[in-house]
């Protein structure tokens, strides 16, 4: 169709030929054009972590897929194109350009916080291709690219929970523990730490509904060294809970500083920061007993619509293919694909419209759970399931992470009981 | 006239003439480029005119009038900031955006002016640097423009421009290639009036040129303000382009100033044609070597060291040493009609002191890039176990005090030198320091955040 037309470059060939080395059995079909599907998520920098996952998930995709899809009455091959957003939202905006521009892809994908999904949903939007992201709380993918509730955005769809999921979470999570409910509130100057501690929509007036105290001391600078303001604070106000979004650095100088400075809160729950096994560990013995949300585990009773593995299957052949932990980003990366997939499937015509049209009527069962647009909060949102859970330490110095509330997704099984610190 | 002077001055010469004609014919061309170039080339094609551009600016602050500042990104930043105010909230049309931001930048340019010209060589690129980062701090703190997070530009602004997409992308593209030619025209005329000659007076020796009675500090002050606008201009269109902001992004160090400092380097500082060889060369090594990941900004980084160690005229500088080649009329030679010799005069002196500062500058922009590349590198090193669990604890990197591991890198390094000039001159990094511990540090950090 379009491939006539299109200029060979360098660059295309050589992005053909590496994608081509994962989408071998797709080869060889000739035919019918490649469905091509461009993906940006942070390889490298300090949102790596979130990108560790890609190419086992897009290996184990595009087998299931074999020999391609069926669009129409056709057969097309699919390939991945992957990019590595570097962390960094000009990078991200930049490949997302080149995906649409250079490379035609029919659909962009996008995951790993507002710094990836939102410069790529801009690109999409305004090039007027599909995009589905996930793997960022909706507010601040929604407000944070100056979203209107009442018309939404028309190119660009995204499935992920929200704050007021954490909220929920969060709530539950404490509910059941004897504490004085004040709590001590920390919250950057980022994305994330904006959204979190939002007057209106984020957690203090969540909590002050709840009859719980909130200690906030303002915005700080991210990578901050220093938080004896807050630690001093939260002593002086005898703060029994500390909450907010941390990047992992800023919450090891945190936890470290609070020890140092004889700061015991009884818990202490926090976001973003304690997502990774690697970021917990690095803590030792402290980071035993630390509490934050959990999107996805292995225990989730959900199988994937495509290659119809379980949630625990997947998490053991990740383990078993890179010899790493499973992580929560694992389950949602996988998921992407998966809708991705599905939307494609489902499209009429190998055409923006139709691809359009097909991720509107998404109903999707995933590794992740239930996908389906029209009922989120906004047009563009589709929202999934969050409980809250606690790290716990084995005797070897490896670390579990065990669901302790579900009162917010009853679906999912409960692995134990809150401990409190100290 | 020749009557009363026997001799007269050219400017142009044979490849001059030759050079103008090429630049007029390839400018036609371009210029023509939404009819022959798909999407993906015009949008290339008007990322390598800012760079250019920016260059170009940069070159006549550090090759002409010795001001090597290491803070443009403050300025580049300024403007993209300026296009989201004043698109969002003023109601401008994003494309009108671009001249209001250019005077917002010269306007902001004279205080930060009179504060950091108190400072010199070393202590200014390094003032220039903090101003920036300010500037960047500044920015976290506006919410309603995002914050720290940063915010977008909506679909209905940017569909504002022009009814379709082709036309957009047209007009947009128009727009980049204008700028271009505004900012070498500019610069082309700047160096061809009088103050182009005070500003070579200033270039070959500052203290020569103020004892003829040149104005340097005037001559300085023109060239930052006229760079200062410029930059904001080329901000404004660059963040048209991205559509989105965020105050790291604005305000990198890494993509708007080491990026340009290495272009004017390696292209030869000094030289109006030096940017555009040097942009050409960055480009070329950015689209071969992108897909090899950090090892690209190594390679870069190496590449800028060796031209400083090894070329520092530069690519150009070396091609119009031995050919005597100019693109653009901007030598003035002295003609004397009894014999046809002629002396040069608009071909930058061999100082050595005026070289000093020229290393400093290609250093710095090669170390910036090197350790950008290294933090990459260590960032895939430590993807075994995510990129954080590099830091065991807060003081083994995060907490440290030395936070601001790229100003340590070159305070560190920077020390003044002995010479009569006292200019700063930095010395290679040792081999193991990006690696051992900036690289280390860095991990944990956002690749844009100098500290």
């Amino acid at each position: 169709m379009n491939t006539n037309n299109q200029r060979i470059t360098r660059r295309s060939v050589m992005a053909a030929g590496w994608a081509s080395t994962l989408a071998a059995p797709a080869l060889g079909q000739g035919a019918n054009r490649p469905i091509r599907i461009g993906h940006v998520s942070p390889r490298t920098g300090p949102l790596a972590a979130f990108g560790e996952a890609d190419a086992f998930v897009q290996e184990g995709i595009l087998r299931a897929i074999g020999q391609g899809i069926r669009v129409g009455n056709r057969i097309h091959p699919v390939q991945i194109l992957s990019r590595d957003s570097q962390s960094n939202p000009s990078r991200a905006a930049e490949v997302a350009a080149e995906l649409i521009l250079r490379d035609r892809v029919d659909l962009i994908t996008a995951a790993a916080a507002p710094d990836t999904v939102n410069p790529v949903s801009d690109q999409a939007e305004v090039n007027e291709v599909p995009c589905i992201t996930t793997n960022c709380p909706w507010q601040p993918y929604f407000f944070g690219r100056r979203g209107d509730p009442q018309r939404g955005f028309e190119w660009t769809w995204h499935f992920f929970w929200g704050l007021e999921d954490v909220i929920d979470a969060f709530l539950a999570l404490w509910s059941g523990a004897e504490t004085n409910k004040v709590v001590g509130g920390l919250f950057p100057n980022d994305a994330d730490g904006n959204a979190w501690g939002d007057s209106r929509l984020g957690l203090p007036p969540a909590l002050a509904r709840n009859g719980y105290r909130l200690i906030d001391t303002g915005r700080f600078q991210p990578f901050s060294n220093d938080f004896t303001a807050q630690i001093s604070a939260f002593k002086a106000a005898n703060v029994q809970i500390v909450t907010g979004n941390l990047t992992p650095p800023d919450f090891a100088t945190f936890w470290t500083q609070a020890g140092q400075q004889g700061f015991r809160p009884k818990i202490v729950t926090i976001g973003k920061a304690l997502l990774f096994p690697s970021a917990v560990a690095a803590l030792g013995e402290r980071g035993h007993g630390l509490s934050t949300e959990i999107w996805w585990t292995p225990s989730h009773p959900f199988r994937s619509g495509l290659t119809g593995q379980t949630a625990r299957e997947l998490a053991a052949a990740y383990t078993q293919a890179t010899g790493r932990p499973w992580t929560q980003p694992v389950g949602y990366q996988h998921a992407l694909f998966e809708v991705a997939i599905d939307v494609l499937k489902r499209a009429e015509r190998l055409e923006p419209r139709a691809i359009l049209d097909a991720i509107r009527r998404t109903d999707y069962r995933s590794i992740i759970g239930p996908v389906r647009w029209g009922s989120g909060p906004v047009k563009n949102v589709a929202k999934t399931l969050l409980v809250a859970g606690q790290w716990k330490r084995r005797p070897n110095g490896a670390f579990d992470l065990v669901v302790t509330t579900n009162a917010t997704a009853p679906e999912i099984p409960v692995g134990g009981q809150l401990e409190l610190l100290d | 006239m020749s009557a009363e002077r026997p001799f007269r001055i050219a400017r142009a010469s044979t490849s001059s003439r030759i050079g103008l004609g090429l630049v007029g014919l390839l400018f036609l061309l371009l210029a023509a480029a939404p009819w022959w170039a798909g999407r993906q080339d015009l949008r290339l094609l008007a990322e390598i005119y800012a760079y250019i551009a920016l260059a170009s600016l940069w070159n006549l602050l550090a090759g002409y009038a010795g001001l090597v500042s290491v803070g443009q990104q403050a300025f580049v930043g300024l403007g993209g900031y300026a296009l989201f105010a004043l698109a969002l909230f003023g109601g401008v049309g994003p494309l009108w955006t671009i001249p209001l931001a250019g005077l917002i930048g010269a306007l902001v340019a004279v205080p930060v002016a009179l504060l950091v010209f108190r400072l010199r060589g070393a202590y200014f690129a390094i003032g220039t640097w903090v101003v920036a980062e300010v500037f960047r701090l500044l920015a976290s703190q506006i919410s309603s423009l995002g914050g720290g997070s940063g915010t977008s530009l909506p679909a209905a602004v940017v569909t504002s421009i022009a009814a379709t997409r082709h036309a957009r992308e047209q007009l947009i593209y128009w727009v980049a290639l204008g700028l271009l030619v505004l900012v070498l025209g500019a610069v082309v005329l700047l160096l061809r009036s009088r103050h182009g000659l005070a500003l070579a007076a200033v270039r070959d020796d500052e203290v020569a040129a103020g004892s003829c009675g040149v104005e340097v500090g005037r001559a300085k002050l023109l060239v930052y303000v006229l760079a200062a606008g410029g930059a904001a201009m080329l901000g404004a269109l660059i963040f048209l382009q991205k559509l989105r902001i965020s105050p790291d992004a604005a305000f990198s160090v890494n993509d708007w100033t080491a990026v340009v400092i290495f272009i004017a380097v390696i292209g030869g500082l000094g030289r109006v044609e030096g940017p555009i060889i040097g942009t050409l060369v960055y480009f070329l090594l950015r689209e071969t070597l992108a897909p090899y990941g950090s090892l690209y900004l190594l390679v870069l980084g190496v590449v800028a060291i060796a031209v400083m160690l090894f070329a520092r005229q530069g690519i150009w500088g070396a091609i119009a040493d031995r050919t005597g080649w100019h693109l653009f009329p901007l030598e003035r030679r002295v003609i004397l009609p009894a014999r046809s010799s002629s002396a040069g005069i608009g071909r930058p002196a061999a100082d050595p002191h005026r070289a000093h500062s020229f290393a400093l500058a290609g250093l710095i922009g090669g170390a910036a890039l090197v350790m950008a590349g290294a933090q990459a590198a260590a960032d895939r090193m430590a993807d075994g176990k995510g990129p954080w669990a590099a830091c065991r604890g807060p003081e083994s990197c995060c907490g440290s005090p030395a936070q601001p591991d790229h100003a340590a890198m070159v305070q560190g390094r920077l020390r003044p030198d002995s010479d009569p000039a006292a200019r700063g001159v930095l010395e290679p990094p040792p081999p193991q320091s990006p690696s051992s511990c900036g690289g280390h540090a860095r991990a944990c950090r956002s690749p844009n955040e100098p500290g």
